[in-house]
């Protein structure tokens, strides 16, 4: 543990962690522009300089690990001074559109000026004209506005995995830009959008949409996928404009993918049914839901009279909430009284609950979004996980970044292999081969505890199973070299620990 | 050439001296030609082939001819150095291939050296007798593609020692009470940088050379890669040795090809025979040495910079911590030293902790190697004990200003550094010394001007290189530079206003204090000594709209004092627009509206009749008549 001050208050944190962390912690307010949580320090906006008494030169901050007995001081004359001038350094050359542009409001660029600011520049330079980039389909990039705090490049690159944005140039006339200044194309996550301190990046359908400071911000779900991502909806006079991650919000924290963030305009598509609909005469005619709940209520009543609760069944959705499935539930066993309810997942998730009850005992699997995050290893098997899961497979990425092997067992060339310690290409549909062989390595070689294995009830079947399992034939089998298969069944058997991840289809 | 023992070493350092002193091994004379990047520029290629060719047609027998690196003399290239038998050591210099076919002739031929050719002998000049080379112990003194001729003067003598009688904490005791620093310009104790990375565990460390100098007026590392490219790899084989690494990178940029080319021969034959790769001399050690090409971005040379560049990133500076010793290249523990550091090394091994402070000051010990280049006489690479006065470096070892100049200030350090003045002059060249002047050591440039010179306009010239090298990371870096060099630039123009100098000098405190690395936190400095100690010249600039030197082309004009005018008509000859009209015998007079500012009448007068005045001045010269710059600024700065 480290002591010191900030501002005189006493602090007591972790070695090693930095002075804005520890400030952050402790509710202190230290102006940064080119901070976020999820990146390594970059030290680029130098806002966050810190005096440290006794010492003659400034300290970034975000990069400086707080050193025990330092007293520390966040806001100082010459703190304020220095601020000021690089303050005024970034309004040189940016446009102060502010009046059309989409970020005033909620702009840490425009906050930080009204904070800092001088009412007078000293410094008069042509302000940058570049037009903006309006070519994507979903984000726009106005250089003009960019202060070149990087944050975007470095949340797509490092955090996102996927490297679309670049810096371009050097000194001066830097510009953040698709490479070759191609349009840009990605996995339009927007996590740039959201990270962007000024309005350089900006979402193109909420353009022009609503100032920020008449927004109503609403949380909810995201119905997309089994992450269950928090939104925040920006919503005005009803209608939803936009959607957002938001620092700490949800297990998401703050991530957030392109479907839950750009894929929410269906709700307002003209083709989207907007009232129950009643077939009369062998067309579908609309109906109030008063009308619609009486006949739905009546035909059940008919039905169960004629032919028992038995013959009722209903189909849920893996797009609805987990709510709206259990009060499904609830509906059929209490009022109705049936048991017959499915959903498009028993295409999918249903094989592999059936697998887990029957190896584990597992009735359920939900997922822990922060699963990967301790690992050392973690196997991924034929699984597009940044694709079903996207903000899941972050955190893969991220316990990558923090040191775990992953090893991707897959034929594809995803996101999740490009970043892999090991792609194994495999044939498609070879996993549980692949499993077998993993295993019986694993019992050949004696790289597990047999005796306690050997207590499991049906051990002996289990490992008469693997017989034919050898390398050289699930090598056949999967198209993976037998020494990849050795080395990795090594790998997971010698892990402190790991765990098999995969998703759709296996 | 087969894997070599510690025997073969000694083995071929008796066989050179048998076979290369010249009465022993059957050699009358030895002609080295110095073919580094300024002898070739120069035109050393073609010396050498007149040489050859004239050797050839006349079939003479007996003459031993090399080629080597540089001879320190750059300003004198091609220079080729002529040792005979019991002759004097003769250095002819300013060659072509003329003056090498009569050499060839009237010398080798008729015995009569050609003395007109000839520099002084070497204890004459002051140039070679102040000097003393550690650094540079080989350089013009062996040929820097020819492993075994730096075998035969000591070479990997002192990995060997390191290899087989020292422990890494034997080797970093000597390094760290000789007291060496880092010569890449910080002066950080090398014995410390390596003693932190030593005591790091990993499997896996890096021990890196950075041969990525880019300051303008800068070449001494250029000329030791070039001329003894085996000095560097030794060391970083010490060096690895002393932190337990296995693998090196030297960051060299691509616009030394030479260098490049040599340091790639040197490793090559290095791994041959067996002083590098695996099993080094049979001790046991691995230490795998590979060229990385720098695209020539200057940020480059800034360490966290650099191993980024390695990595295959974009050259962009990181904060520390983490610093490079704990994560460096890929993470790993790294060391980077410069390449000047490296080169003397191996004599500290050999020679020891003691022998390497015996020259030099306390903190501040040893040698250090500074590229002379400017208005001086001697341009080219001296190394001098630390600890000298500057004024013995420029007026002694560098003969003073050339022609009839007069010294105004040396600019140190090139562009992170800063200008000092006449007054300054015995501020003996110690880190510390030089950094209370408000300039740095830094890596060695040495840039001396004249009173033609303006100290505005110099300012400027170094932003224009920062505001352009500047990564783009930081905003008082990125921004700041480029609105120094805008207002700089304003005053060299006419446009400057009164109080431009308070926010200059503002501005670059600011832009020290808050900048992420080195450049940023250096970039002011020219700036800043300027008006420390000229500030009556930016005045004159910004209220007189006048520079005194005649540089800055919109605040000056020519005008001949008919007193001092002998009409010899050297002015109107040389003038490029013909704005000078006049007879012969009769003071000349300069045509305002034709003359474009070039400054050549006033550089072609030799009775000083040409006076530079402010702009569109008509008064009397008498006036405002003062000598061109010089001395205007006495003392004032002082502060």
């Amino acid at each position: 543990m480290v002591e010191f001050t900030i501002n005189d208050k006493q602090i007591s944190v972790e070695n090693g962690t930095t002075i804005l962390n520890a400030a952050r912690m402790n509710g202190i307010k230290i102006p940064n522009l080119c901070f976020d949580k999820r990146l390594r320090p970059y030290g680029g906006c130098r806002l966050c300089v810190v005096e440290v008494e006794g010492m003659p030169r400034l300290f970034a901050a975000c990069s400086t690990p707080a050193a025990p007995g330092w007293a520390v001081k966040t806001d100082t004359p010459k703190l304020r001074k220095v601020r000021q001038t690089v303050i005024e350094l970034l309004l040189v050359h940016h446009p102060l559109d502010c009046p059309v542009c989409d970020k005033a409001g909620e702009c840490d660029l425009q906050d930080l000026a009204y904070e800092y600011g001088k009412p007078e520049g000293r410094f008069i330079r042509h302000r940058k004209e570049a037009p903006p980039d309006v070519r994507g389909p979903l984000i726009e990039l106005t250089s003009n506005r960019c202060i070149l705090c990087g944050k975007c490049v470095r949340i797509c690159s490092e955090h996102q995995g996927r490297g679309a944005l670049g810096l371009i140039g050097r000194g001066f006339p830097t510009v953040v830009q698709p490479a070759f200044g191609e349009i840009l194309e990605c996995d339009y996550c927007g996590q740039c959008v959201d990270v962007c301190p000024t309005g350089a990046l900006l979402s193109k359908p909420f353009k022009f949409k609503a100032r920020a400071w008449f927004l109503e911000e609403k949380e909810t779900i995201c119905p997309f996928c089994g992450c269950g991502c928090t939104l925040t909806l920006g919503v005005r006079e009803g209608k939803i404009l936009r959607s957002r991650g938001k620092e700490d919000v949800g297990r998401n924290k703050g991530n957030l993918c392109g479907r839950g963030r750009f894929g929410f305009d269906f709700i307002y598509s003209d083709t989207r049914l907007k009232t129950p609909l009643i077939k009369k005469d062998g067309a579908f005619v609309p109906a109030t839901w008063d009308e619609a709940l009486e006949y739905i209520s009546g035909e059940l009543k008919k039905i169960i009279n004629t032919n028992g609760r038995e013959s009722i069944g209903a189909i849920g959705s893996h797009r609805c909430t987990n709510e709206d499935n259990f009060m499904l539930r609830k509906f059929m066993l209490n009022v109705i009284g049936s048991n017959n309810m499915d959903s498009s997942a028993s295409f999918g998730y249903a094989k592999v609950q059936k697998a887990l009850d029957a190896a584990f005992g597992l009735k359920t699997h939900s997922i822990n979004m922060d699963s990967p995050l301790d690992k050392d290893l973690i196997l991924v098997l034929e699984s597009d996980i940044s694709i079903t899961h996207p903000v899941f497979g972050l955190n893969i990425l991220q316990a990558k970044r923090n040191g775990s092997q992953v090893i991707v067992a897959d034929c594809r060339e995803t996101k999740l292999t490009r970043h892999s310690s090991k792609h194994l290409k495999m044939k498609e549909g070879t996993s549980t081969a692949f499993l077998n062989g993993i295993m019986k390595v694993v019992l050949d070689r004696e790289l597990c505890d047999r005796a306690a294995v050997s207590n499991i009830t049906g051990f002996p079947g289990f490992e008469q199973g693997l017989e034919d399992y050898t390398p050289a034939k699930v090598s056949l089998i999967t198209g993976i070299p037998e020494e990849d298969i050795i080395s990795a069944a090594e790998a997971i058997a010698n892990a402190r620990n790991r765990m098999i991840s995969f998703t759709l289809g296996v | 050439m087969s894997r070599l023992t510690t025997d073969d070493l000694l083995k071929i350092k008796q066989k050179y001296k048998e076979e290369f002193t010249l009465r022993e091994g059957g050699y009358r004379t030895k002609v080295t030609v110095h073919m580094g990047t300024c002898g070739i520029a120069a035109g050393a290629r073609e010396v050498m082939d007149a040489l050859m060719d004239e050797i050839a047609k006349n079939s003479i027998q007996n003459i031993l001819v090399a080629s080597s690196g540089c001879a320190g003399l750059c300003g004198r290239e091609p220079i080729a150095t002529v040792e005979e038998t019991g002759g004097e050591t003769i250095k002819y210099c300013d060659l072509n291939a003329e003056k090498m076919r009569k050499i060839v002739t009237e010398h080798f031929i008729e015995g009569k050296p050609l003395l007109d050719y000839a520099l002084p002998p070497w204890s004459d000049m002051p140039f070679f007798n102040l000097q003393e080379l550690r650094v540079l112990r080989n350089i013009g003194l062996m040929d820097p593609e020819n492993i075994e001729e730096y075998i035969a003067r000591d070479g990997y003598q002192a990995a060997a020692k390191a290899l087989i009688h020292m422990t890494p904490e034997e080797i970093i005791n000597v390094v760290k009470s000789s007291g060496l620093r880092g010569r890449g310009g910080a002066g950080f104790p090398t014995g410390l940088k390596w003693e932190f990375a030593s005591k790091v565990q990993s499997d896996v460390k890096f021990m890196l050379c950075n041969g990525d100098e880019g300051d303008p007026g800068a070449f001494m590392d250029r000329s030791v890669m070039e001329a003894d490219p085996h000095s560097v790899i030794e060391g970083m084989i010490i060096g690895a040795k002393a932190i337990g690494s296995h693998n090196g990178y030297i960051y060299v940029r691509a616009e030394y090809p030479l260098a490049v080319k040599r340091l790639q021969m040197a490793i090559d034959k290095a791994v041959e025979a067996g002083l590098l790769g695996e099993n080094i001399l049979g001790t046991g050690f691995d230490f795998g040495l590979e060229i990385y090409l720098g695209a020539g971005a200057f940020v480059c040379g800034e360490e966290t910079a650099l191993m980024r560049s390695i990595e295959g990133k974009r050259g962009m500076p990181r904060p520390r911590p983490p610093f490079p010793a704990h994560k460096g290249l890929w993470d790993k523990p790294s060391v980077l030293n410069n390449v000047e550091t490296l080169a003397q090394i191996s004599p500290v091994i050999l020679k020891g902790a003691d022998w390497y402070r015996s020259l030099g000051t306390e903190k501040s010990s040893g040698t250090k190697v500074f590229a002379l280049t400017g208005t001086i006489k001697n341009v080219g690479l001296v190394e001098v004990p630390m600890g000298i006065p500057l004024r013995t470096i420029i007026h002694d070892v560098g003969g003073g200003i050339k022609k009839r100049g007069k010294f105004k200030a040396v600019q140190l350090g090139g562009p992170s550094g800063g200008c000092v003045p006449e007054h300054l002059l015995d501020t003996p060249v110690t880190y510390e010394d030089i950094v209370a002047t408000g300039a740095i050591v830094g890596s060695g440039g040495m840039v001396v001007m004249d009173d033609n010179t303006c100290m505005v306009g110099m300012a400027k010239f170094f932003l224009e290189f920062t505001a352009d090298e500047s990564c783009g990371k930081c905003p008082p870096c990125r921004v700041g530079t480029r609105i120094l060099l805008d207002i700089l630039t304003d005053i060299a123009e006419g446009r400057g206003k009164e109080e431009d100098v308070v926010t200059l000098e503002d501005l670059s405190r600011d832009i020290i204090a808050t900048s992420l690395c080195g450049l940023g936190q250096t970039a002011p400095n020219p700036v800043l000594t300027t008006i420390k100690y000229f500030r009556d010249e930016y005045e004159s600039h910004i209220k007189h709209g006048w520079c005194k030197a005649g540089v800055c082309r919109d605040l000056c004009s020519f005008r001949i004092d008919e007193k001092l005018c002998t009409g010899c008509g050297a002015c109107l000859r040389g003038c490029p627009s013909k704005a000078i009209v006049g007879e012969k015998k009769q003071p000349h007079k300069i045509i305002q509206e034709l003359c474009v500012h070039c400054r050549s009448c006033y550089e072609a007068c030799k009775f000083r009749s040409i006076k530079i005045m402010p702009a569109g001045y008509e008064g009397d010269l008498s006036e405002l008549a003062e000598p061109a710059g010089a001395e205007s600024s006495t003392k004032k700065g002082e502060a």
